[in-house]
């Protein structure tokens, strides 16, 4: 094999690595999806009227209440998690990261508007919100090689996509689906991964 | 001492990082011609729908301009290094190609057009996808122009259809062909530097 071969299987070694990497620290955070996942049923039922009471009667505080607290929430955990030495630095960490936070600012900054200015009606917000979920789920699954979470990008694109072309119900049941398979489901499924890892890790180390 | 060793080995990390995020800069910087060509796109496109009354307008020079950049691309990338930044970078604006093309078909069949909501869904996409490779790169030149896209973005929610307009192109003018051209130079002068150096 010639110098440069071997510098190139090298190079390419050192990118699988890094990407088997970046799939073990989405799997360290794969409690942040789920919780996501249920700040968003939480939100639905609360703006849809399922919860009583006089905090809950007030079905347009639900959505930005909810985010908010989620936010703060993942932000006090996170920060704990660093603090703990948890969470390497390391580039594809970085940059997945950089996704997700770019993500959460334009969904921040658009729907807000949207919403305040009345421009668009719940199928059109729904749309959005896949979307960029779409695009947040397939730039991690393309950049770590990972297929399921490619397959939930592809589940977000779809409920966009019925959203526009559905009824609001339909919309509705696109959006639920989307949170379970893609919040849930593959949310408990990075977690098992991280559980069984961090299990043979220590069975090395024993 | 060991904990030393620790410091010494984080540091070299550290150090890793900031020379694999220069070298990802100065890479992106090589892309300048695609946000030049895509702005040019913008304004063709515009112009078109305006003056031709045309709905094939955008369809036709969105794909046109994808398959352009994607034939100089594959041509540029030919033979290159694959870096792990170069990969972040390409998947994000890859999705977001794709994303934006099927919820504009989408809102486009469904006959749900409205300028406003349109030149938002662009204007938040191309904030994302501005954003995260900035954050990426630590480019405050590109974060500038992602909080352009945005600004563009909740304008066009509150403003009227001729405001919004505006507020795109204006956009498309900063964050495309200005900035496109502002990494184009520095491309250029990095390249002869490095003509001088040799």
């Amino acid at each position: 094999m010639s110098e440069e071969n071997l510098e190139l299987a090298e190079r390419l070694k050192l990118i699988e690595s890094m990407m088997a990497e970046g799939r073990r620290s989405t799997s360290r955070w794969a409690w942040t999806i789920v919780l996501w996942g249920v700040a968003f049923y939480v939100a639905i039922a609360w703006s849809s009227g399922m919860f009583g009471g006089p905090i809950w009667g007030q079905h347009y505080m639900a959505w930005p209440v909810t985010m908010v607290g989620t936010w703060l929430l993942t932000w006090s955990l996170a920060g704990r998690m660093h603090k703990s030495g948890n969470a390497p630095k390391t580039t594809v960490g970085r940059a997945i990261m950089s996704i997700w936070v770019a993500m959460g600012i334009s969904m921040f900054a658009l729907l807000l508007p949207l919403g305040l200015s009345g421009r668009a009606d719940q199928q059109v917000c729904v749309a959005v919100v896949a979307t960029l979920l779409g695009t947040a789920n397939a730039a991690s699954g393309i950049l770590i090689k990972w297929k399921a979470q490619f397959a939930c990008a592809v589940v977000w694109w779809l409920a966009s996509a019925a959203s526009l072309f559905g009824t609001v119900t339909q919309s509705t049941t696109a959006f639920l689906a989307a949170i379970f398979f893609c919040q849930i489901v593959f949310g408990i499924y990075a977690m098992i991964l991280e559980s069984r890892e961090e299990r043979r890790q220590g069975a090395v180390n024993a | 001492m060991e904990s030393k060793a620790k410091d010494t080995e984080l540091t070299e990390r550290l150090k890793l990082i900031e020379s694999m995020v220069a070298e990802g800069r100065q890479s992106s910087e090589s892309w300048g011609w695609t946000f030049v060509l895509w702005g040019i796109a913008y304004y063709i496109a515009t112009a078109w729908a305006m003056w031709g009354h045309s709905n094939l307008a955008w369809p036709v020079t969105m794909i046109t301009a994808g398959v352009v950049s994607s034939v100089i691309a594959s041509r540029m990338t030919r033979g290159q290094p694959e870096t792990m930044l170069g990969r972040a970078i390409g998947a994000v604006w890859a999705s977001m190609g794709i994303s934006l093309f099927i919820v504009l078909i989408s809102l486009g069949i469904t006959e749900r057009y409205d300028t406003h909501v349109f030149m938002a869904i662009i204007g938040m996409m191309l904030g994302t996808a501005n954003a995260t490779s900035a954050i990426i790169l630590k480019w405050k030149m590109q974060f500038a122009c992602a909080v352009v896209w945005l600004g563009s973005a909740v304008a066009s929610c509150f403003g009227t259809e001729n405001q919004a307009w505006i507020a795109f192109l204006a956009a498309t003018f900063f964050c495309q062909i200005v900035f496109g051209v502002y990494a184009m130079i520095r491309e250029s002068q990095r390249r002869r530097s490095g003509v001088v150096h040799a």
